[in-house]
C-alpha cells in the first residue's frame, strides 16, 4: 500500500490509518519467506538500482572525511575571495563551478558545495537512521504489547497512538526545538548533540504510532496461528513467544517499513532545517543548504538545484528500493 | 448509533483538551527552566527591572501573576464561555470562543486568525481539488491498464513526486513561471472577495506545489484500491452477466474503490489547516501556518494556543465526520 | 535601540545621565533653520540622498505611494518602537522638539511645538518649555500643555501602553514608586503645567532630556478623550489624533493606511516640515519580492519599512547603472559587534587574540556584503559624537582580514599558545547570524581558537540569554554577536546602557560583558552634569577598546531604492536607519 508520510512535513496523519486495514496479512509463510523475497527482489531492476543508490549514499556519509580529502576541499573552509564583495554572489558561471570546486561555491561564505553535500549526507543519515530506530523501538514495543495482550493494555496503547496522530506534530516539533534551545543541557547532553537528540526524538516519537499500528495488526493475526498455540501448549512464556515466535515473523514488514520511513525522516529533517530549527552550524544539512539557497535562487539558482537534487535522488532511491522490497515480500503483488 | 456518535464526540473533545494542555505546558518550560519572569520571554522589548511597578503591571495584564492552572483555566473559560479582555484601560467583551489577546501584537487572537484563515482555506481548498482530480484520474487509468506505458510512467512520476520537498519544488515553480517565463507575477495573496482573478493568480503556484505531493499519493492509492476492487467477485459477476466493461468500471468498480479514498481525503484536508507551514513560508502567504511559526519564534503563547487548537479541531472534526459517514455507508462497521 | 529587523533591538535603559546637546550647548539656545524643505545641498546619483537632497522641488500636490512589508508595531505614538514607524510618525505627530536635519551624520534638533529649545536649571534636573500659540489637533481642539503632559503620562501605564521607549521617561522623570499611569493613578504632579508652559521635574540630572522631547513618544494626546469614544488607551492605535501636517484618513490593519492633509495644521507654526503632497498612501505587502517589483516598476515611490531590498533586487541594482543611480546606501548610527565576555575569557590577552584573529570583511559578507556596512575599527558609529573613522586600536591588516602573528603573540601572552575553546552565542532563526558564526569559527580556527555554537530564539536572546550575566557565566558563553544603535543620536544614548557599570541588571541587561571600568563610568556619569566633551567621548571609546570586551565589526548600512518620480528625497539617518524622510517628499506628475 502507500507509504506512511509522517516524516514529510506537510503531510501528517492519515496514511497510517489505512495501513491497519491493508497490511499484507497473507505474507506469513514460515522462515523461507526471506529467501523467496530475495529471489523476487533480485529480478526487480528498478529496486536494485534504488538499492545501489542507497548503498552509495550510505558510503558517502560514512566516508565523508576521506572523500573530502580526496577532492581536496573541506565543508567549512570559506573562499570569500571567490565571491563578489558587493553582491556576495559566487563569481563565474553556474554558481562558481570550476575544476577545483566541481559543484560551485555557496554565496556569501564561498564554501565548497560538493564538500557540503558530502557532509550533509552524513547529517541526513544519522538523523533519519536514528529516528527510524527510535520509531521502531517504540512502535514494535507498543504494537507487540497491544496486539499480544489485547484487553486494557491494547485500549490504552491504541488510544494513546490515536491521540498522538491527532497532534499537530510539526507545530509541536518546532515548539520543542525552540524551547530546547533555551536549555543549556538536558540529560547530560548540550549544544550540538542535544540538538541532534531533540530532532531525532521529535521525528521518531511522533512517527512511532504508524509502525505501532502495523505491528499490532500483524500480531493480532499471528497470535491466533497454530505455531503460537503449539508454543503456548509447550509451556513457553509470553516473553518467549513474543521474541522467538512472533517477532521473527514481523521482520518482513518491519524491513519494508524501515526503508520507507528513512526517506521520510530525511525529508523531515530537511524541513526542520529549512524552517531554521535544524542542526547547528558548522554541521551541514541539506535542508539548511536549501534554506540558504531560498534567499538567493533568483540570482544563484545552481545553489538551489544541487542540494534539492541530492535530497530528491536519495529519497527516491529509498522509496524505489522500499517499494520493490514490499512487492518482494507480498506474494499477492502482481509484479 | 447515537451512542457511537456520542462516544466518538467525547473522544474528540478529549483529544483537543490534551493537545491544548500539552501546548500550554511546552511553553511554560522556557521561563521555568531559566527561572525568569515570562515577560522577558513573551514581551522581550521591555526590560523593566524585576520587581518594578512597570513589570508587575505587565505581568498582571497578561495574567502571569496567577498560578499556572488558573492561567490555563482563564484561557479555556474564554473558549467555552467567552470573557472580558482587559486591554488595560477598558474591558473588551470577547464572545465565546474567545482565544485571548496576543502578547506581542496588541491584538485579539481571534482577529489574527480571521485574517489568516481565508489564506489557509484558499490554499487547502484549491490544492485539494487539484490533487483529488489529478491523483484519482491517473490512478484509475493506471489501474485499468496495468503495466501499460501510462501506468509505468504515471507510477514512476508519482514515486518521484513524493520524493520532492515543497521547499525545492516551490522555488523552482517561482523561478520557472515567474522569473523565466514571466507567465505569472510574484504577488501576495489577494482575497477572493476583492478580485477573484487576482486571487487565482496569487494562489495557483502554491496549489500546484502543495497538490503535487498529494496527487502522487492519491494516484498510488487509487490504483491499488481500484485494482483490488476490480478483482472482487461481484465485479466479475457483473462482467459475466454481460454488462459492458465501461459501465461495470464506472458504476460498480469506481464507486467501491473510491470509498477509502474519500475517507482519507476528508482527513487530509482537515490535517492541512494550520500545518501548511512550509508552503506558506516558500510562497510568502500569511496563513495560519505562517502565523503559528512566527508566534512560536516570538513565544506568543495565546496565538500559538489559538492556532494549535484550530489545527487540532480541524483534524479531529475531519476524522469524526469521516468515521460517522463511513458508519452510515459501510454496513461492516460496527458501532460497538 | 529602535526596532530594526536587521539589528534585533534591545531597549536602552537610562539610569541617570546626559551631556550637552550638539544643538543646544549649555542653555536654551534655539537653533532655527528657517529655510524651506530638507536641509543640505542638492545632488543626484548613487548614495546622493545620504547627505544631500535629490530632485529638489517645491511642486505641491499629488499622491505619494509607499509600500511596507509589515504593518507598524503600533500607530500610537507612545507605543511604537520600529525606526521606520518613528519615521512615519513624523507625518502626523509633532512633539515639543523635533529634528530639523535628519540626513548626513550631523543631525540637528529644533523647536517644534515649543517656542525654543527649552530652559533648564543649573544641574539639569528641571526642564521648562513653552508652547507656540495657535497649535491645533486635527479634530480642531487646541493643543495644550496638558495634552503634552498626558501623552507622556501614558508611557507609565505599561499595562496599556506597552511596546514603546517608555523606560527613558520612567527612569528620568520623577514619580511616586507606585505611579501606574493616568488610567489608574491620575495625573503626575512632577510635570507641572501652567497655561502654555510645561515644566518637567526629573529624578536625576539629565542634559539629554531634549532628545526625549523629540521622540514620537512625547507627542501630545488629547487629554482623557484621546481618539474619542472607543479609541482610548489600547485602542488609540486605531485612531490616533494628528498634530502634524497629515492626518489618518483611513486605516485597515495589515493592509493599508492613508494620510491626507490636516486642515488644522499651520505651516507658520512648523519650521521642520514642509509637506508637498496632498496624500500619502502606505500599502502593506508581505511579499518582499512583490514589493521590490512594484518599486522597480514605479507604482510605489519607496519602501517605507526596513530591511531594504531583497537579495535579488540588490544584485540588479548593483549591476545595472540605470537602477544604481536611484539607490542609496546610507550608513546609520548603529554598529554590529562581537561581545567578548570577560566573565568567561578572563585574560585580556586571550580576548585580544580574538580581536586580532577576526576576519571583519567575512563577517560583513555574512550580513550582506559591502552594501550592508562599513568595516569599523572602533565602536562609535558615524552620527554619534566621538566617532573617529581613523581610530583602530587593533589593526588587522590592510584588508582587515586579521593579523595572525599578533593573535598568536597574544595567545602566547595569555599562556595558551595553542588556542582555547569557547562558546559563541547568536540568535536564531536568522540565517545571517548563522553565517556570521561560521565565518568567525573559520577565522579563529586559524590560530587554534575553537568555537562551538550556542543559540537562542531571537525573542529572548537579548533579554534573557545574553541579557543575563548569570546565564552567560553558567553557560560559559565566551562570545556573542549583537547589534546596537542608540535610540537618539548622542553618545550618552549610545554608550550608557552598554558600557556603564551602573546599568548592569540581572535580566534585560544590555551591558552584556558587565563592563565596569572606572574611567568609562566616570565619563558617563559626568554626562548628566553636562561636563563631557568630544575628547572625553573619544577617550571613552579608546578605553572600552582597551578593555577588549567589544569587538566592533562594522557600522550598519542599508540599500534603499527611490522611485525617480519622488522629489525632495533625503535619508532619515537620525531616526530610521536611512529610510527616506517622507514628510518633506513630493512627486512629479
Amino acid at each position: 500500500m502507500t507509504l506512511p508520510q509522517q516524516g514529510d512535513i506537510e503531510v501528517v496523519g492519515s496514511f497510517g490509518l489505512i495501513q491497519t486495514e491493508e497490511p499484507s496479512q497473507k505474507a506469513i509463510e514460515g522462515r523461507s519467506l526471506g529467501r523467496i523475497a530475495w529471489n523476487r527482489l533480485k529480478h526487480d531492476k528498478v529496486a536494485i538500482a534504488g538499492g545501489f543508490t542507497v548503498i552509495f549514499f550510505v558510503l558517502v556519509a560514512v566516508f565523508a572525511g576521506p572523500l573530502c580529502h580526496l577532492i581536496g576541499q573541506s565543508a567549512t573552509a570559506q573562499h570569500q575571495n571567490l565571491t563578489d564583495p558587493t553582491t556576495t554572489m559566487p563569481l563565474g558561471s553556474f554558481g562558481g563551478m570550476t575544476g577545483k570546486h566541481l559543484l560551485g561555491i555557496t554565496p556569501i561564505s564561498g564554501n565548497d558545495i560538493l564538500a557540503q553535500l558530502i557532509y550533509g549526507a552524513r547529517t541526513s543519515l544519522i538523523i533519519a537512521g536514528l529516528a527510524t530506530a527510535l520509531s521502531l523501538l517504540f512502535g514494535i514495543g507498543a504494537g507487540l504489547i497491544a496486539g499480544y495482550f489485547r484487553g486494557w493494555s491494547d485500549s490504552v496503547i491504541s488510544r494513546t497512538m490515536d491521540l498522538l496522530l491527532s497532534f499537530p506534530s510539526l507545530l509541536f516539533s518546532i515548539a520543542l526545538l525552540t524551547v530546547f534551545s533555551i536549555v543549556p543541557s538536558f540529560l547530560g547532553l548540550s549544544g550540538q548533540p542535544l540538538r541532534f537528540a531533540v530532532i531525532i526524538f521529535v521525528l521518531g516519537f511522533f512517527g512511532f504510532p504508524y509502525i505501532g499500528r502495523i505491528v499490532r495488526g500483524q500480531v493480532l493475526s499471528l497470535r491466533e496461528k497454530e505455531f503460537v498455540d503449539a508454543a503456548r501448549s509447550l509451556g513457553a512464556s509470553n516473553y518467549r513467544i513474543m521474541s522467538r515466535e512472533i517477532l521473527p515473523n514481523l521482520l518482513g514488514p518491519i524491513l519494508v517499513y524501515t526503508t520507507l520511513t528513512i526517506p521520510n525522516y530525511i525529508l523531515g529533517e530537511a524541513g526542520l532545517s529549512y524552517l531554521g530549527v535544524g542542526v547547528l552550524p558548522p554541521t551541514v544539512s541539506w535542508g539548511g543548504m536549501l534554506s540558504d539557497a531560498g534567499q538567493f535562487y533568483q540570482v544563484d539558482p545552481a545553489y538551489l538545484f544541487i542540494p534539492g537534487l541530492a535530497i530528491f535522488i536519495t529519497v527516491l532511491a529509498f522509496n524505489l528500493f522500499g517499494d520493490g522490497l514490499r512487492d518482494a515480500f507480498d506474494p499477492k503483488s502482481t509484479r | 448509533m447515537t451512542r457511537y456518535v456520542l462516544r466518538r464526540l467525547l473522544g474528540a473533545v478529549l483529544v483537543i483538551f490534551v493537545v491544548s494542555v500539552v501546548t500550554f505546558a511546552i511553553f511554560q518550560l522556557g521561563p521555568a527552566l531559566s527561572n525568569t519572569s515570562p515577560v522577558y520571554y513573551y514581551i522581550g522589548k521591555i526590560p523593566f527591572p524585576a520587581g518594578s511597578v512597570q513589570l508587575k503591571l505587565i505581568e498582571h495584564r497578561f495574567g502571569f501573576d496567577q498560578p499556572l492552572w488558573q492561567q490555563y483555566w482563564t484561557w479555556l473559560r474564554g473558549i467555552l464561555f467567552g470573557r472580558k479582555l482587559d486591554d488595560g484601560s477598558t474591558f473588551v467583551n470577547c464572545h465565546a470562543p474567545c482565544l485571548g489577546y496576543s502578547f506581542r501584537l496588541n491584538t485579539p487572537v481571534t482577529s489574527l486568525v480571521k485574517q489568516a484563515l481565508p489564506v489557509s482555506l484558499s490554499l487547502a481548498a484549491g490544492a485539494a481539488i487539484l490533487w483529488l482530480v489529478g491523483g484519482v484520474t491517473v490512478g484509475v487509468i493506471s489501474a485499468l491498464h496495468p503495466r501499460s506505458v501510462f501506468d509505468r510512467a504515471g507510477m514512476t512520476m508519482a514515486l518521484a513526486a513524493v520524493s520532492l520537498p515543497i521547499f525545492f519544488t516551490g522555488p523552482i515553480l517561482i523561478l520557472v513561471f515567474v522569473y523565466q517565463l514571466k507567465w505569472l507575477p510574484n504577488i501576495s495573496y489577494v482575497p477572493i472577495t476583492q478580485d477573484p482573478a487576482q486571487w487565482f493568480r496569487s494562489m495557483i503556484l502554491p496549489w500546484i506545489a502543495l497538490s503535487f505531493l498529494f496527487a502522487a499519493l492519491y494516484a498510488r492509492l487509487t490504483r491499488a484500491s481500484m485494482m483490488e476492487t476490480m478483482g472482487e467477485d461481484y465485479i466479475r459477476t457483473a462482467r459475466a452477466k454481460g454488462l459492458p466493461r465501461r459501465k461495470v468500471t464506472l458504476r460498480h468498480g469506481l464507486r467501491a474503490a473510491l470509498t477509502p479514498i474519500v475517507t482519507i481525503f476528508g482527513i487530509d484536508v482537515g490535517t492541512l489547516i494550520g500545518t501548511t507551514v512550509i508552503t506558506e513560508t516558500v510562497f510568502n502567504l500569511r496563513g495560519l501556518g505562517y502565523l503559528s511559526v512566527q508566534s512560536i519564534h516570538t513565544q506568543d503563547l495565546p496565538v500559538i494556543m489559538g492556532v494549535t487548537i484550530i489545527a487540532a479541531i480541524a483534524l479531529v472534526v475531519a476524522n469524526l465526520v469521516v468515521d460517522i459517514l463511513y458508519a452510515f455507508v459501510d454496513p461492516r462497521v460496527s458501532y460497538g | 535601540m529602535r526596532m530594526y529587523v536587521k539589528v534585533l533591538r534591545a531597549t536602552v535603559l537610562v539610569g541617570s545621565v546626559a551631556m550637552v546637546l550638539a544643538a543646544c550647548g549649555g542653555g536654551g539656545k534655539s537653533s532655527t533653520n528657517s529655510s524651506s524643505g530638507p536641509k543640505g545641498s542638492s545632488g543626484s546619483g548613487y548614495n546622493a540622498a545620504f547627505d544631500k537632497v535629490v530632485n529638489p522641488s517645491t511642486k505641491t500636490g499629488g499622491t505619494l505611494n509607499l509600500i511596507a512589508t509589515s504593518d507598524c508595531d503600533s500607530w500610537d505614538p507612545q507605543r511604537t518602537y520600529y525606526g521606520w514607524c518613528w519615521n512615519m510618525q513624523r507625518l502626523f505627530t509633532r512633539s515639543l522638539l523635533g529634528y530639523s536635519v535628519v540626513n548626513g551624520a550631523d543631525f540637528k534638533l529644533a523647536p517644534d511645538l515649543a517656542t525654543d529649545m527649552g530652559t533648564h536649571n543649573a544641574d539639569f534636573t528641571q526642564w521648562k518649555f513653552t508652547l507656540k500659540p495657535g497649535l491645533k489637533f486635527s479634530n480642531g481642539a487646541p493643543i495644550t500643555a496638558q495634552d503634552v503632559k498626558y501623552g507622556i503620562e501614558r508611557l507609565f501605564a505599561t499595562d496599556v501602553i506597552n511596546g514603546g521607549p517608555a523606560s527613558y521617561f520612567i527612569n528620568s522623570i520623577s514619580h511616586p514608586a507606585d505611579y501606574k499611569g493616568p488610567y489608574k493613578s491620575g495625573d503626575l504632579s512632577s510635570i507641572a503645567t501652567t497655561g502654555d508652559t510645561i515644566t518637567f521635574n526629573l529624578s536625576t540630572a539629565y542634559a539629554q532630556f531634549p532628545y526625549l522631547m523629540a521622540m514620537a513618544a512625547s507627542a501630545p494626546v488629547p487629554y482623557k478623550t484621546e481618539g474619542g469614544s472607543g479609541y482610548v488607551g489600547a485602542t488609540y492605535t486605531k485612531k490616533p489624533v494628528a498634530s502634524g501636517p497629515y492626518m489618518i484618513q483611513s486605516y485597515t490593519p495589515n493592509t493599508s493606511i492613508t494620510f491626507v492633509k490636516n486642515p488644522n495644521w499651520n505651516q507658520s507654526t512648523d519650521t521642520i516640515r514642509h509637506p508637498l503632497v496632498d496624500k500619502v498612501v502606505l500599502s502593506i505587502d508581505t511579499n518582499p519580492t512583490d514589493a521590490d517589483a512594484k518599486l522597480k516598476a514605479g507604482s510605489v515611490q519607496a519602501n517605507a519599512s526596513d530591511p531594504g531590498v531583497t537579495a535579488g533586487f540588490q544584485t540588479q541594482i548593483l549591476t545595472q547603472p540605470d537602477l544604481k543611480k536611484n539607490a542609496d546606501d546610507p550608513v546609520s548610527a548603529a554598529v554590529r559587534y562581537l561581545v567578548v565576555m570577560p566573565s568567561v575569557i578572563t585574560d585580556v590577552n586571550c580576548r585580544q587574540a580574538i580581536f586580532y584573529a577576526t576576519n571583519k570583511p567575512a563577517m560583513l559578507q555574512a550580513y550582506g556584503g559591502a552594501v550592508a556596512g562599513q568595516v569599523a575599527g572602533s565602536m562609535t558609529p558615524p552620527g554619534i559624537m566621538g566617532n573617529d573613522p581613523n581610530a583602530n586600536p587593533y589593526p588587522v591588516g590592510p584588508d582587515n582580514t586579521g593579523d595572525l602573528a599578533k593573535a598568536k603573540a597574544a595567545l602566547q601572552a595569555c599562556g595558551k599558545p595553542n588556542g582555547f575553546s569557547t562558546k559563541f552565542a547568536y540568535a536564531t532563526p536568522s540565517t545571517k547570524a548563522k553565517q556570521a558564526f561560521a565565518a568567525e569559527q573559520e577565522a579563529l580556527a586559524r590560530v587554534g581558537i575553537k568555537l562551538s555554537p550556542a543559540t537562542q530564539d531571537a525573542s529572548s536572546y537579548y533579554s534573557s540569554f545574553i541579557g543575563s550575566p548569570a546565564n552567560i557565566k553558567n553557560q560559559g558563553l565566551g562570545m556573542a554577536i549583537a547589534g546596537w544603535g542608540a535610540d537618539f543620536p548622542s553618545p550618552v544614548g549610545f554608550w550608557q546602557a552598554i558600557a556603564n557599570g551602573n546599568s548592569i541588571v540581572p535580566t534585560g541587561n544590555s551591558n552584556y560583558p558587565s563592563l565596569n571600568d572606572p574611567v568609562v563610568n566616570d565619563i558617563l556619569n559626568n554626562g548628566p552634569k553636562g561636563k563631557s566633551t568630544e575628547d572625553d567621548w573619544k577617550k571613552l571609546d579608546a578605553q572600552v577598546m582597551k578593555d577588549a570586551v567589544y569587538l566592533p565589526l562594522y557600522w550598519e548600512k542599508s540599500l534603499y531604492y527611490r522611485d525617480p518620480k519622488m522629489t525632495n528625497v533625503t535619508c532619515n539617518n537620525a531616526l530610521a536607519f536611512g529610510i527616506y524622510d517622507f514628510v518633506n517628499a513630493g512627486v512629479t506628475s
